[in-house]
């Protein structure tokens, strides 16, 4: 060899790489589109980011990006409470970065601003072209075609059991106030990230093994963007299958996702999935309640109607002797009455007889005929009603009415008893 | 004659109550067997019920079976 060999230190190579770098980009930031496959965070307040490019699950390209403390804050700031869903495993974001070139760390990006709309147009094209798909597939009002039991109390549960979702439908519905009874099974899933919906299909179809009245899907509140998993087009397509109700509870503010709009029915939080499901519940409930009552009330109807037909016949069993008994009284007293009149009758036709009696004994008083003109001759103190007894000179008395009269008999003429 | 059939859904109990009821609305039935059906029905109404509720102490346990009991975590 003529040439003499070039020996560059590892420095000035990557002095050369950077200039390179810096040249083809002239220092400006580019516009990149990658998935986050790990998130830290330094005590500094930086953010290290590992980036890759997948293709049918396989890696076609990584990359390390920095998000610095200053640019972090700022980025916070413009994305608010979706921040914390963007940045992390499994989402895919586009964002404006600066290729750097470290001599020790190597290529590296630095990350400027993450574009939230950009991202949210990709997801809702891809959403759109995933309708469409299942409107020709007919995957709509498929699942709510299978009716709802009227009581659910063995609920199969899909969420991520570490989620305030999860948690807030489980608390809500096991801790009602009316203690309704509720059997949980639970099908662990993750909710976010590019794995969620193969794994939320994959817990739907385990969850037909235990049969459940319903299956629930929850997820707490997140972003537009967090919800892309609910579009997916493999979970939709469970849900249209499944042979038991599905009822999301996704958590969203405005828009509905596909998997809410293929289930059998949708609520905004899980919360509202569980007082639906309680709700229900206390509805049979005080239809039990009620027909407890009717049921009471149309018996007791019942035996009193019974009753009163027993008591009726009764009334004539008991009224026959009582009636016999009283008809004899009756009779009894009438007698009685019959001999008080009779008795009465006949005291008085005595009394009448008395009183003529007296009349008669009255008028033969001898007062009563020496007031009429008679005299009664007595010798030695007895009357004489016979001449016969008396001769002459016999000494007589003569009573009066008004007094007594001595005399002497000077004649006496018997009457003959054959001359009246 | 009132023991239940151990693979009795709930909806198979409103039904047989609903029959029930409107066996005893009109006063056609016949009081011996009043008492039967009144027994039936409390009996199916009781097990209503309890598919209806369930006490503190099973929802404590299925709580602590989803490790979700509350205040535990913390002591």
């Amino acid at each position: 060899m003529s040439e003499e060999r070039v020996i560059y230190s590892l420095s000035q190579l990557g002095e050369s790489l950077r200039r390179t770098l810096e040249q083809a980009t002239q220092g400006r930031a580019l516009w990149f589109r990658a998935e986050i496959s790990q998130v830290k965070g330094s005590g500094a307040g930086h953010v290290y980011l590992d980036l890759v490019e997948e293709e049918q699950g396989a890696q076609v390209a990584a990359m390390k990006a920095t998000i610095w403390r200053d640019q972090h804050q700022r980025i916070l700031q413009e994305l608010g409470d979706a921040a914390s869903d963007i940045l992390q495993k499994g989402s895919e974001i586009v964002f404006s970065a600066r290729i750097r070139y470290h001599a020790v760390f190597g290529v590296s990006l630095s990350v400027e601003e993450i574009d939230f709309s950009a991202m949210l147009g990709e997801a809702e094209r891809r959403k759109q072209a995933t309708l469409k798909i299942l409107q020709t597939e007919g995957a709509f009002g498929k699942n709510s075609a299978i009716p709802l039991p009227r009581l659910v109390s063995h609920i199969a549960l899909i969420g991520s059991p570490g989620t305030s979702g999860f948690r807030d439908f489980a608390f809500h519905l096991l801790h009602n106030e009316w203690h309704y009874r509720f059997e949980l099974d639970v099908f662990a899933a993750i909710v976010q990230g590019k794995e969620a919906p193969a794994a939320m299909a994959a817990a739907i179809e385990a969850a037909h093994a235990v049969a459940p009245d319903a299956i629930v899907l929850v997820r707490g509140g997140g972003s537009a963007l967090d919800l892309d998993a609910f579009n997916d087009l493999g979970l939709c397509q469970t849900i249209a299958q499944a042979r038991v109700p599905i009822l999301t509870g996704v958590g969203h503010e405005t828009d509905l996702s596909l998997a809410d709009l293929v289930a059998h029915r949708q609520f905004k939080t899980p919360t509202a999935v569980a007082d639906f499901l309680v709700d229900r519940t206390g509805q049979e409930a005080s239809l039990i309640s009620e027909w407890m009552g009717q049921i009471g009330l149309r018996a007791r109807g019942r035996m009193a109607l019974e009753q009163q037909r027993l008591a009726a016949h009764h009334q004539v069993l008991r009224m026959h002797p009582a009636r016999v008994l009283s008809e004899a009284s009756h009779t009894l007293t009438h007698l009685r009455q019959r001999v008080a009149d009779i008795s009465q009758r006949n005291l008085e036709r005595h009394l009448q007889r008395m009183s003529e009696f007296r009349s008669t004994v009255q008028a033969l008083r001898p007062e009563n005929t020496l007031k009429r003109g008679f005299a009664i001759l007595r010798k030695d103190g007895r009357a004489v009603t016979d001449a016969n007894h008396l001769v002459v000179d016999d000494l007589v008395a003569l009573e009066l009415q008004t007094g007594h009269v001595e005399a002497r008999v000077i004649d006496i003429k018997p009457r003959d008893n054959t001359t009246p | 004659m009132t023991d239940l059939p151990e693979d009795l859904t709930y909806e198979q109990a409103v039904t047989q109550l609903q029959e029930i009821l409107s066996e005893m609305q009109g006063n056609s039935l016949d009081i011996d067997r009043l008492t039967a059906h009144i027994q039936r029905a409390s009996a199916l109404l009781n097990f209503c019920q309890d598919k209806l509720t369930s006490t503190e102490a099973e929802v404590q346990a299925v709580l602590q079976r989803l490790g979700l009991e509350e205040g535990k975590n913390n002591d």
